[in-house]
């Protein structure tokens, strides 16, 4: 059963919808911090958001953020490593957030519908594709993050 | 008209037909760049390319701006795509070993594409480069050509 966005505007509403609609597709979700995102359970904790915009398309954004660790990198270096994974990777975004943590950012954009295997897929790819990144920067991410 | 990616095709066969569809819908486009890729005319060009298999396909989608040579703040560059990332998460912004600053934008589909949330996604993306460019002016004019 598709998720079905037609005409909705609200982000409020669109993302309880869409939490409501993981449930029913078997993911383990929580609440997050805010009401426009909650927790979704794949390989790796994601949070969840939606931007909802009936005229344009609807966005799902993924975030998985991860503690520096406290004798890690400069600030400045982890930026020069986070551009250098930006602009080697054509995946997803990589940044470091104001509370200094690591953040990486997967993007869906659709049209009012969006179907369970496109979504499914589109999770399973986020948790794939940033544990290959994690593996080939190990000597980066394995000493730099708790 | 709704673009069909076939299951067997690979990444540069799924482009090339990306390519032929997005033509006949009216969108003014260079073939044949290195490695398949194509580059679709509009407000900005973008170097589009299909990866991923059956079921499964990203349409990658790069703005490629030419960086400031003259530039002498390499920090500063680094800081400010760090904040474009966080503040807009429509794309991806990031500069290359050159210095060009470049957007990329992603669009997940599964067996077809339609030319509404095709055109939707283009126009979000347009409107998302121009927005940036109008919002930070000012460090742009130092960072870009």
């Amino acid at each position: 059963m598709d998720l079905d966005l037609t005409d909705v505007g609200d982000s409020e509403q669109a993302t309880r919808s869409l939490r409501e609609w993981c449930t029913q597709l078997g993911y383990r979700v929580k609440a997050g911090g805010t009401d426009i995102n909650f927790l979704l359970q794949g390989g790796r904790r994601w949070i969840i958001g939606l931007k909802a915009n009936p005229t344009e398309n609807h966005r799902i954004i993924a975030t998985c953020v991860f503690r520096i660790a406290p004798n890690s990198m400069e600030r400045d270096a982890w930026l020069r490593f986070v551009n250098q994974l930006n602009s080697s990777y054509n995946l997803c975004t990589f940044c470091v957030n104001t509370e200094g943590h690591f953040e990486i950012q997967y993007n869906l954009p659709f049209l009012d519908k969006l179907s369970p295997r496109l979504f499914r897929n589109f999770i399973n790819y986020a948790d794939g594709s940033l544990g290959m990144v994690m593996e080939r920067h190990e000597d980066v991410l394995g000493a730099g993050l708790q | 008209m709704t673009l069909q990616f076939d299951d067997e095709n690979d990444e540069a066969q799924a482009t090339a037909a990306l390519a032929g569809w997005a033509e006949q819908l009216g969108f003014r486009l260079t073939r044949n760049e290195a490695g398949g890729r194509f580059t679709l005319h509009g407000r900005y060009n973008y170097s589009i390319w299909v990866a991923g298999t059956a079921g499964f396909r990203r349409i990658v989608c790069i703005a490629n701006f030419a960086g400031c040579k003259n530039h002498r703040d390499p920090e500063g560059k680094l800081r400010f795509a760090n904040k474009l990332n966080l503040d807009y998460n429509v794309s991806k912004v990031s500069f290359n070993s050159q210095g060009d600053l470049y957007f990329e934008f992603v669009l997940y589909v599964e067996a077809s594409l339609t030319p509404s949330l095709w055109s939707t996604f283009f126009a979000k993306a347009d409107d998302g480069i121009t927005w940036v460019f109008g919002r930070h002016k000012d460090e742009l004019a130092e960072l870009i050509d």
